[in-house]
C-alpha cells in the first residue's frame, strides 16, 4: 500500500476513533437549538452502513468474477481482444494491463493450468460513493503456463501478490480500475492472509 | 443513544472516507500490477481529484507529517537504490567474466518503492538523470528464457542432435513499454527494448545475436539454419547430462525526462537445460 495511503489511513482512523470518544462523552444539547432532522437531507446511518455493504458486495463480486474470467481466458490460451465479461468487471489500466497479459499469452502461444486461488479479501482501503478499495490476497503459484509442445514455460518469480485494489462503480457496473502489486514471500502477517 | 450511534458511525464513515481520500491522493505515484504470468507494469495515473483542504489544518499537518515521510522515503530509497546498483555491477561483471552465466544468480530485484511519495515541501528536486535511474529500478523487466528449435521433445530421443542447426530465440516479453513514471515530481518516459542476446551454450561457447532472433516453427526446411541467430554443438552433453543454455537478454531503456535523454543497459538471464547427443547412421 503506498505510504500516502497509510497516513490517510491512519490519519482516517484518528477521526474515527476520536468521532468515538466524542460519541461516548456526550455534550449537553441546548434545547433551544433548533433541531435539523439528517435524515431529510442525508441518509440514515443503517442507510449507509447498508449500502456500503451492498458496495463491497458487488466490488467483491466483480473482482471474483473478473478474476474466474481471467482464468478461462488463460487456459483457453489468451485473447486478442477484451470479452465482455472482461469488460463488465474491469476497466481502466487493469483492463488495460490484463489483456496486455493475455495478449502475450495468445501471442507466444502458451495457456494456464490450473486457477489462481484468492486466499482473502479484506475491505481496508476505504468507501465513498461509487468506489470502493480492497486489499486481496492473491496465490498464482497454482497457475502453470505451457506451450504449445506441452513444455512447462512459466515465467520464474514469486507469485504470491497483495493486490491492493480499486473498484469502481462505471455506468451501473462496478468494475476493478487499478491494482497495485506487492510481491511476498509468503501470507503470514498480511491482512488478507488465511 | 441513537444519537451516539450516529456520531459513532459518522466517525468511522469520515475516517472511512479519508482513508479512500488518501488512496486517491497517492495514486499519482507509479503504481506496479502484475498479471499472472508474472510480468508487472509501471503505471502513472492522475488522481481523479486533488485532495481538498480542510478548515482545521488538518490538512497542513499532513503535509508536514507528509514532507518528513517523503524524506524518509527517500533515504531508505536512495540506500536501496545504493545496493542495487552495487548488486546490478557485481552481477554484470560475473556475467562478463563467467563461461557459467547460470552461476551468476538471477538479476538483482530492483528496489520495491511501494508507494512512497518523494514530492513534498522541502524536498530537494533530483536531476532528470536520477529520476530516470530510480524509474527504470522500479521497471521490473522480466528475464527471457532460451528459445531453442527444434525442441528435443519433438523427437524419439528427447534431444538436440550433434552437428544438428538449432535456432535460438528471445521466448518471452522483448518490449516494454513505452510508459511514463513519475518520481519527484519529474515525469519520466521509458522505452525498454532487447537490444541484443548473448546465449551461453553450456559447452564453453557463447553466441551473440543483434536483435531477438527468430523463432523456429515447424514449417521450417529440416536443417535449415536460422538467418540471423543459431548454433550447432560439436560436442555431445549426453550421456553425462544436459548443457545449461543461458540466454542473457541485454534490455536497453531508453528514457526521457525533463528535456534529457539517455540509455541505461539492464541484463536479464534465464536458463533451461538442453540435452545433446549424437545420431549415428549405420550405412550398409
Amino acid at each position: 500500500m503506498p505510504l500516502g495511503g497509510r497516513g490517510f489511513v491512519t490519519v482516517g482512523a484518528a477521526v474515527a476513533c476520536c468521532a468515538l470518544a466524542a460519541a461516548c462523552t456526550p455534550e449537553p444539547v441546548p434545547n433551544s437549538t433548533p433541531s435539523t432532522n439528517p435524515t431529510a437531507t442525508t441518509p440514515t446511518e443503517s442507510q449507509i452502513e447498508r449500502q456500503m455493504r451492498l458496495d463491497y458486495e458487488a466490488a467483491e463480486r466483480a473482482y471474483r468474477a473478473n478474476m474466474a474470467e481471467q482464468d478461462r481466458l488463460y487456459k483457453t490460451g489468451g485473447t486478442t481482444k477484451p470479452t465482455a465479461a472482461l469488460e463488465a468487471t474491469a476497466t481502466g489500466s487493469y483492463l488495460r494491463i490484463t489483456l496486455e497479459s493475455l495478449r502475450d499469452v495468445r501471442r507466444l502461444g502458451w495457456h494456464s493450468i490450473g486457477d489462481a486461488k484468492i486466499v482473502g479479501i479484506v475491505r481496508d482501503r476505504g468507501w465513498k460513493r461509487g468506489r470502493v478499495g480492497l486489499t486481496s490476497c492473491e496465490n498464482n503459484e497454482i497457475v502453470k503456463f505451457v506451450d504449445k509442445s506441452g513444455r512447462d514455460v512459466t515465467p520464474k518469480g514469486p507469485a504470491l501478490y497483495v493486490q491492493a485494489l480499486t473498484v469502481i462503480r462505471e455506468r451501473g457496473r462496478w468494475k476493478v480500475s487499478t491494482a497495485t502489486t506487492r510481491k511476498v514471500k509468503t501470507f503470514e502477517g498480511q491482512p488478507c492472509g488465511a | 443513544m441513537r444519537r451516539l450511534r450516529n456520531m459513532a458511525a459518522l466517525g468511522l464513515l469520515a475516517g472511512l472516507v479519508i482513508a479512500l481520500g488518501g488512496h486517491t491522493a497517492s495514486a499519482e505515484e507509479p503504481n506496479v500490477t502484475c498479471t499472472r504470468t508474472r510480468s508487472c507494469t509501471v503505471t502513472a495515473e492522475k488522481p481523479a481529484k486533488p485532495p481538498h483542504p480542510n478548515a482545521d489544518g488538518q490538512q497542513r499537518n499532513h503535509n508536514s507529517a507528509g514532507s518528513q515521510r517523503a524524506k524518509n522515503a527517500q533515504k531508505r530509497f536512495a540506500a536501496a537504490l545504493a545496493v542495487y546498483d552495487r548488486q546490478l555491477a557485481r552481477y554484470k561483471r560475473c556475467l562478463r567474466a563467467s563461461r557459467n552465466a547460470a552461476a551468476c544468480g538471477r538479476a538483482p530485484e530492483s528496489p520495491w518503492l511501494g508507494g512512497d511519495s518523494f514530492s513534498g515541501p522541502g524536498n530537494r528536486p533530483i536531476t532528470a538523470g536520477q529520476a530516470a535511474a530510480i524509474a527504470v529500478a522500479r521497471l521490473q523487466l522480466p528475464s527471457i528464457a532460451p528459445g531453442i528449435g527444434p525442441s528435443p521433445d519433438l523427437n524419439r530421443w528427447n534431444m538436440a542432435a550433434v552437428g544438428y542447426p538449432l535456432w535460438l530465440w528471445a521466448d518471452g516479453r522483448t518490449r516494454v513499454g513505452p510508459i511514463s513514471d513519475s518520481v519527484g515530481g519529474l515525469s519520466v518516459s521509458l522505452d525498454a527494448k532487447v537490444s541484443s542476446l548473448t546465449f551461453r551454450m553450456g559447452d564453453g561457447h557463447s553466441v551473440t545475436c543483434p536483435g531477438v532472433g527468430q523463432q523456429w516453427t515447424t514449417t521450417v526446411e529440416p536443417g535449415a539454419k536460422s538467418p540471423s541467430c543459431g548454433y550447432s554443438y560439436t560436442k555431445p552433453s549426453l550421456p553425462n547430462g544436459s548443457y545449461t543454455v543461458a540466454a542473457i537478454a541485454n534490455w536497453a531503456v531508453t528514457w526521457t525526462s525533463n528535456g534529457q535523454s539517455g540509455v541505461i543497459n539492464v541484463p536479464a538471464v534465464d536458463t533451461t537445460e538442453l540435452p545433446v547427443g549424437e545420431l549415428q547412421v549405420l550405412v550398409r
